[in-house]
């Protein structure tokens, strides 16, 4: 825990950091505001992940993945990755679903940390 | 406010998009942001021409990046791809570089990386189409069949270009030899008629009275020697070209006809009863300058309008800055190549006279000039002393003041070229050039007794030449 409140495993200082001094504070607002917002969508989605077909739940792993690393949720990002991988291998279903549940909190997490972490 | 290009950005997750749509716009690009690869398509294949670079995300929810890429490279855009990538997706990467994308970028996508990579995306795209258009300048220093690279020539191809994408009548003036029958043909077959016949009609060739069975054709027994059916020139031109050259030669009567045929696209054959619709597209042409043809009273205005939808004016060889050298070097090795002669050049002097001369028959005259050096001039180099005697004689005479009305340029003879005694004391025995070309008319049709076709022939001229000739002095 950092003295925001949040784990400091969950964002990437360094891109975060990026993100704060390329942008106006205004547009780090919306885009605080987008991506939080994306976060949600894709927690209800992840939901009923048992109810998708395979190609459905690669894209959307790799959309969170592709998203997490540019707005610096990095442990968002490592398990994004990490069930990416698995699906690319062609694992198991159920092994990759059971992985779901640690994403989704760390998504929850990130969410809720997001407008502390670039200090809006 | 100005920006320095149009980016498309192909990406679902909003706000990546958006992110990349702030850093982009706030280094002045303009951003189109398509959260699907299909309306991307759609929007860059309706401005073809708009988009500078296209930033594209590989997993989208309608199409993979890759076949995105396939799609562009079908279709040849020639628009810069820039695929951002997640982590440990270089395999993927390096298939969308082998597919044509031209820089990848790792996610997080930096600021800075960004800006580089869409910069010199743009920057390399400029570049590339630089070496295609000069590759394109140097390929073909002409258009179509002609030669030259002047501005007047330009403009030329220029029109032909428009004007062979339309149906539209054209109105080809020019003087003799400046290659009206070229420029008929290059807009036929740059057209989409260019599959179908171009049929060339000479209207001053043809005598008058069997003028309309030759344009619109006959059926049996419609006059004397009809012995059976025969299509005109106009039924054979359907669905492509009639060229109806040195149009300012044709009879009132006949004008009345053809005027008929250009406004309704109907034929009726001569002897019969029935009238058929066709599709021609007419490109007319004439030697003669449209007001003088229209102040004469020898063509009728409304078919001078039909006709005149695309004006196009063939500039004379004179006005083709430094075309001549560029036509006179190919059409001499190309005569070379048909006289079986070893290959030749021009000397410094002699391409000098070759610029200087007013060339008043144009790239006619200059081709049989050249045909003519060929077969006389053993040597390797042409100099001056291979040239035709009326080349030389324009480069002695030169000196001379120019008459108003005379469209040679050239006013001070070239210091290389010593200059006869007699003709620099006594410029003034020199009779102006259609006395000359009178005398020499006069004595060819005499030699040929009377028979002015097999003068014009001998003369290399097209008996209308010699007909209107007569008739103005």
């Amino acid at each position: 825990m950092n003295n925001s409140g949040f784990r400091t495993e969950l964002f990437d200082s360094t891109v975060i950091q990026n993100l704060r001094s390329n942008t106006r504070r205004e547009m780090l607002e919306k885009l605080a505001g987008l991506y939080v917002g994306e976060l949600k969508e894709q927690l209800v989605t992840l939901g009923a992940a048992d109810k998708m077909d395979q190609p459905e739940l690669k894209r959307l792993i790799h959309t969170i993945k592709g998203s997490s690393a540019t707005f610096g949720a990095a442990e968002v990002n490592t398990l994004s990755e990490e069930i990416d991988l698995m699906l690319a291998q062609g694992e198991n279903i159920d092994d990759v679903l059971l992985k779901l549940p640690s994403l989704m909190l760390s998504m929850k997490e990130s969410a809720e940390a997001f407008y502390s972490a670039v200090s809006l | 406010m100005s920006h320095f290009g149009n980016v498309v950005v192909v990406e679902d997750s909003n706000s990546q998009a958006m992110l990349y749509k702030a850093y982009l716009s706030d280094a002045n690009y303009q951003v189109n942001v398509f959260e699907l690869a299909q309306p991307a398509l759609d929007f860059i294949q309706a401005n073809p021409s708009l988009p500078s670079v296209i930033l594209l995300d590989l997993e989208l929810p309608d199409m993979h990046g890759l076949d995105f890429l396939k799609k562009m490279n079908e279709q040849a855009y020639g628009i810069p791809v820039i695929v951002a990538t997640g982590q440990g997706s270089m395999s993927v990467a390096v298939d969308a570089m082998r597919l044509g994308a031209i820089d990848f970028i790792e996610k997080p996508v930096q600021f800075e990386r960004l800006l580089v990579s869409v910069n010199n995306a743009i920057e390399t795209n400029k570049l590339r189409n630089v070496v295609q258009q000069l590759n394109d300048e140097l390929g073909h220093a002409g258009y179509s069949d002609f030669i030259g690279s002047s501005l007047p020539m330009k403009v030329t191809y220029r029109i032909i270009e428009s004007a062979s994408k339309s149906k539209a009548s054209v109105f080809i003036t020019g003087e003799s030899g400046t290659g009206k029958e070229l420029c008929a043909r290059a807009i036929h077959n740059r057209s989409d008629r260019a599959d179908k016949p171009f049929i060339a009609v000479n209207c001053a060739a043809i005598p008058a009275d069997i003028f309309e069975s030759e344009m619109f054709g006959h059926v049996k027994g419609a006059f004397t020697g009809a012995s059976e059916n025969r299509m005109g020139a106009a039924e054979q031109a359907n669905g492509g070209t009639l060229f109806l050259d040195e149009i300012g030669e044709m009879s009132l009567t006949l004008q009345a006809k053809i005027l008929r045929f250009i406004q309704t696209g109907v034929i009726q054959r001569v002897g019969d009863s029935k009238e058929k619709s066709l599709d021609v597209r007419i490109v007319a042409a004439t030697n003669r300058r449209p007001e003088e043809l229209l102040s004469s009273q020898s063509f009728r205005e409304d078919l001078y309008y039909r006709l005149n939808v695309i004006p196009i004016v063939l500039p004379p060889l004179r006005e083709r800055e430094g075309d001549v050298l560029e036509i006179a070097n190919v059409l001499l090795q190309r005569a070379c190549e048909e006289e079986a002669r070893s290959q030749k050049i021009f000397s410094a002097n002699a391409a000098q006279v070759l610029l200087k001369y007013s060339w008043p028959g144009n790239v006619r005259q200059l081709e049989n000039s050249v045909r003519n050096m060929v077969v006389m001039c053993h040597d390797e180099v042409i100099d001056v002393d291979s040239l035709p005697p009326e080349i030389k004689v324009s480069e002695i005479t030169s000196i001379r003041p120019v008459p108003a009305i005379s469209p040679v340029t050239n006013s001070v003879a070239h210091s290389n070229y010593a200059q006869p005694k007699e003709t620099v004391e006594e410029p003034f025995d020199i009779e102006p050039l259609w006395v000359t070309e009178k005398r020499a008319i006069e004595n060819a049709i005499e030699k040929c007794d009377q028979n002015i076709p097999k003068a014009a022939a001998l003369l290399e001229v097209s008996p209308s030449t010699l007909y209107r000739k007569i008739k103005n002095w």
